[in-house]
């Protein structure tokens, strides 16, 4: 209070600022949500630098359209040509045995996974992507010790997952709280996730 | 991620930009509760702190490629969040002109914390609040987060002697608007 005399805009300073200094904290789910929209920007990077990588394949030279002029009868005789090559082409390819077509890029979007459990020592992811093989997805510890995150790529439609929580007291199995859950049979609940075209 | 909690932020900044985008959790433990005071104190309530936060820190990971000098993450990420909240804050007026004030309902808002020091820590944010967004960020950033003049030039982009001027100015006012109940 001797400071209040001496220097009186000092003190006033302190007296306004004291209750000011005082800390102030977010809620604990601050890094999760965090860390989430991080992920997502990544992956979101991930796929701009796909569609990048497209455009520039697509507007090299050989994948450019091309003009070229002919004669009507230089334009018949090709075309003639042309069709012998197709049906002769399809003719050999009948005879092959069907092959497995792979999903396109644009078919598969990486989704981010995320379970908040401040006592699991290890969690894995289970679903119909993975034929629900326990040990075949870890989800790794966030920085705050309580969230578990792992991404995974997905195609396209519905899939039904859970996460297996290991702790102290065995292994659990845990829908997720945060999406839609659905049951089987014997009333184990699983959870749903939904892979929409990319807007793209 | 025990020993990367250990790391400068150089070298934590360099993990993530080669890839292990978690280790941006570190940086966000770090810095979170040093610049949630300043945003609330700013934006004058913890909800939208923690908008101008999530936000700020989203932009910087988006950006880190752009951190100049990782040693000093911590200020970069500083420009960043005073930037949000700036943001933020210009919205918020923006939102608040547009609603139509009805004084009984402020009147009979619940206060959830009754006591002497709420009630004079309440004054004060609102006495903040009336201040101009340039004067309430330079005198927070002098006298509550405790910086220097060069520092604070630094994170806000204003000259020095325009930033004195500022802390000067919201000083005389804050006294002003608390005569009473500061003194």
């Amino acid at each position: 209070m001797n400071d209040w005399k001496k220097d009186p805009e000092s003190a006033a300073i302190e007296h306004i600022t004291r209750p000011l200094k005082e800390p102030v904290r977010l809620d604990d789910s601050f890094e999760v949500r965090v860390m989430s929209a991080v992920h997502s920007a990544a992956l979101a990077n991930i796929d701009a630098e796909h569609t990048s990588e497209r455009k520039r394949e697509e507007s090299r030279w050989w994948n450019r359209p091309i003009t070229i002029r002919f004669s009507a009868i230089t334009g018949l005789a090709m075309a003639a040509s042309l069709f012998g090559i197709i049906f002769l082409g399809a003719t050999m390819l009948s005879r092959r045995a069907p092959t497995v077509v792979a999903a396109k890029p644009a078919d598969v979007q990486n989704v981010h996974f995320i379970l908040v459990n401040g006592s699991a020592k290890q969690v894995f992811l289970v679903g119909d992507f993975n034929g629900w093989a326990k040990k075949q997805t870890p989800l790794v510890r966030a920085a705050n010790k309580n969230a578990w995150t792992v991404s995974v790529p997905l195609t396209q439609g519905r899939h039904e997952y859970a996460f297996i929580v290991a702790d102290e007291n065995g292994d659990h199995w845990v829908a997720d709280p945060l999406t839609p859950v659905v049951e089987d049979e014997f009333g184990t609940e699983s959870s749903i996730v939904r892979v929409e075209p990319a807007s793209s | 991620m025990g020993q990367l909690a250990d790391r400068p932020d150089a070298s934590i900044v360099a993990a993530v930009l080669t890839g292990n985008v978690d280790a941006y959790g570190v940086l966000v433990c770090r810095y979170r509760d040093a610049y949630t005071r300043f945003a609330a104190r700013m934006l004058g309530n913890i909800e939208d702190a923690d908008d101008a936060l999530q936000l700020a820190f989203v932009r910087a990971f988006r950006n880190l490629g752009q951190c100049r000098d990782p040693d000093r993450f911590g200020s970069w990420l500083y420009q960043i969040v005073v930037n949000e909240c700036r943001t933020l804050g210009a919205r918020r007026t923006r939102r608040e002109l547009r609603l139509v004030r009805d004084d009984s309902k402020l009147e009979n808002a619940a206060a959830p914390d009754t006591s002497a020091d709420a009630a004079l820590r309440d004054e004060i944010q609102h006495a903040l609040d009336r201040l101009d967004a340039g004067h309430r960020e330079a005198f927070l950033l002098r006298h509550v987060e405790g910086m220097g003049y060069e520092e604070m030039s630094e994170i806000t982009g204003v000259g020095v002697s325009a930033l004195k001027m500022r802390v000067k100015r919201a000083t005389d006012r804050l006294r002003g608007f608390l005569e009473g109940a500061v003194t």
